[in-house]
């Protein structure tokens, strides 16, 4: 399990090939991830992107657990259960109201949010923003932090957790071994990477090297079907899609 | 080598018309396509520009390894050979050779123990 960096904004590699192997750059998915969580999707569920952002972080506690169980911060907000409750039971009445659609709860949903919002910021200590490098800023927005508050994790803990939880090693290993399990922040990824919030440059997706990396990544499980262990299968695809995306898809990005 | 049951294959108007049109054999085609699939020489040089014909005859092997029963039968052979490739040993093709020999003799040994089985 990898250890969880808790001061920056750690990007793995793994992460960065999911990302701009396919056209799209780091901070514009973490920004779009981030914008949409939605609190009140806590207490319910759909299959909008909003419901898989906000579950991707939520999924990623056990990432964080299972690597430091002791990172989990020490506030708790006990002492505000007066005044934080009743917003609480609005959304957890809200998410039973079968009268509403699912667009319509969640705008309901966010207006609650903004009042649960107002009588938790106080207690809120991180800023509404975080630093991926000296020139890249991420707005970190209201329904992400209150996410934060009440899991008890700080904002560069759970995007790092998350950036984690993404990777097309183990997507590929998995779906190759037939071993797929539940990964919200991949179902965002991969809504993404299929078009969703026009994050891909396309410029890049005609690029002689994106289409050999593809060719490449086509024949994995051909190549390798002899491996039937999922984490020796992870490992050489992991090791393969680094090659490839430095011998094909770097050269794109440096040539910029 | 195997008996020939090449004159019982059923050939399909496209490929007897791409024969026809360019001049080939049907015999030599699949003649070819057969010299050119060697599996222990493709787990070792799963790159090599020749490696068509070995990527045909294993996506013809990848729905055979939908089976649980397969794979847990011979899973000994897979690990061998996962670790012989993964090791990076001297002479990949040799030994993933002398695995898939020892494999097929399994095979044959099972399928006989299996037809005893049944009389």
């Amino acid at each position: 399990m990898n250890k969880i960096e808790t001061e920056f904004l750690d990007v793995p590699m793994d992460f960065r090939i999911a990302c701009e192997a396919f056209g799209i750059m780091v901070p514009d998915f973490l920004q779009l991830i981030i914008r949409h969580v939605s609190f009140a999707n806590l207490f319910m569920h759909d299959d909008s992107e909003y419901d898989l952002a906000t579950k991707a972080f939520v999924q990623s506690d056990d990432k964080i657990t299972k690597a430091q169980p002791d990172l989990k911060g020490k506030q708790t907000l006990g002492e505000h259960g007066k005044t934080i409750l009743p917003h609480i039971r609005s959304l957890v009445k809200l998410s039973m109201n079968r009268s509403y659609s699912k667009t319509m709860k969640r705008e309901k949903g966010r207006k609650i949010t903004d009042k649960l919002y107002r009588v938790c910021s106080p207690h809120i200590k991180h800023k509404p923003y975080l630093y991926l490098n000296e020139e890249t800023k991420l707005t970190l927005t209201k329904d992400f932090l209150l996410v934060c508050l009440i899991h008890q994790f700080s904002p560069t803990v759970y995007i790092n957790a998350l950036m984690q939880c993404i990777s097309l090693a183990d997507l590929y290993a998995r779906q190759h071994l037939d071993k797929l399990v539940y990964n919200a922040a991949l179902g965002f990824y991969i809504r993404v990477q299929h078009g969703y919030g026009h994050l891909m440059d396309t410029n890049h997706i005609n690029t002689l090297g994106f289409k050999d990396f593809i060719l490449d990544l086509q024949e994995f499980d051909v190549r390798y079907f002899f491996i039937r262990d999922l984490e020796k299968r992870t490992a050489v695809y992991r090791a393969r899609l680094e090659e490839v995306f430095e011998e094909k898809i770097n050269q794109y990005y440096d040539g910029e | 080598m195997m008996e020939n049951k090449i004159n019982k294959l059923d050939f399909k108007p496209d490929f007897i018309q791409a024969c026809e049109i360019f001049d080939l054999e049907p015999h030599d085609v699949l003649q070819k396509f057969i010299d050119s699939v060697s599996i222990p020489y493709f787990i070792a040089n799963p790159m090599n520009p020749d490696r068509w014909a070995n990527t045909f005859m294993v996506e013809c092997i990848l729905t055979r390894l939908e089976s649980e029963e397969l794979l847990e039968r011979y899973s000994v052979f897979f690990d061998r050979i996962t670790e012989a490739v993964l090791n990076d040993m001297e002479n990949k093709d040799q030994v993933a050779r002398e695995i898939m020999d020892e494999w097929h003799r399994a095979v044959l040994e099972d399928r006989i123990e299996d037809v005893m089985k049944k009389q």
